[in-house]
């Protein structure tokens, strides 16, 4: 039997979130959850920055360079750790890449 | 304000 490949995230990725996954304001906390049927997620103000750019259109790269020019940070540092960021929650099918 | 990055990070 061959195993499903594992997708791997790189610059010219065009991650979006799943059909099975939902971004929802928490009343409650003020925060915004990513609802999951098995899981509820808390991302923090960079995660949801990355998720909000995950529309399946912009390639990794370009979110990166967009991120890069909005926290004034290196490019090549944030596309490292939207890459990883990627990579992790997709290997949690929370991300699809 | 200026925003810092920080590596990304997210409670399951």
């Amino acid at each position: 039997m061959t195993r499903p490949q594992r997708p791997i995230a790189g610059a010219q990725s065009r991650p979006a979130l799943p059909r099975h996954v939902r971004m929802h304001f928490d009343e409650r906390r003020g925060a915004w959850a990513l609802l999951s049927p098995e899981k509820v997620l808390w991302p923090d103000e960079i995660s949801l920055a990355i998720l909000r750019r995950c529309d399946g259109r912009s390639e990794a790269g370009a979110i990166a360079r967009s991120l890069a020019l909005d926290y004034e940070a290196d490019e090549d540092e944030v596309l490292a750790d939207v890459l990883a960021f990627l990579q992790d929650w997709s290997d949690r099918m929370v991300v699809r890449l | 304000m200026t925003k810092t990055w920080k590596k990304p990070q997210m409670c399951q």
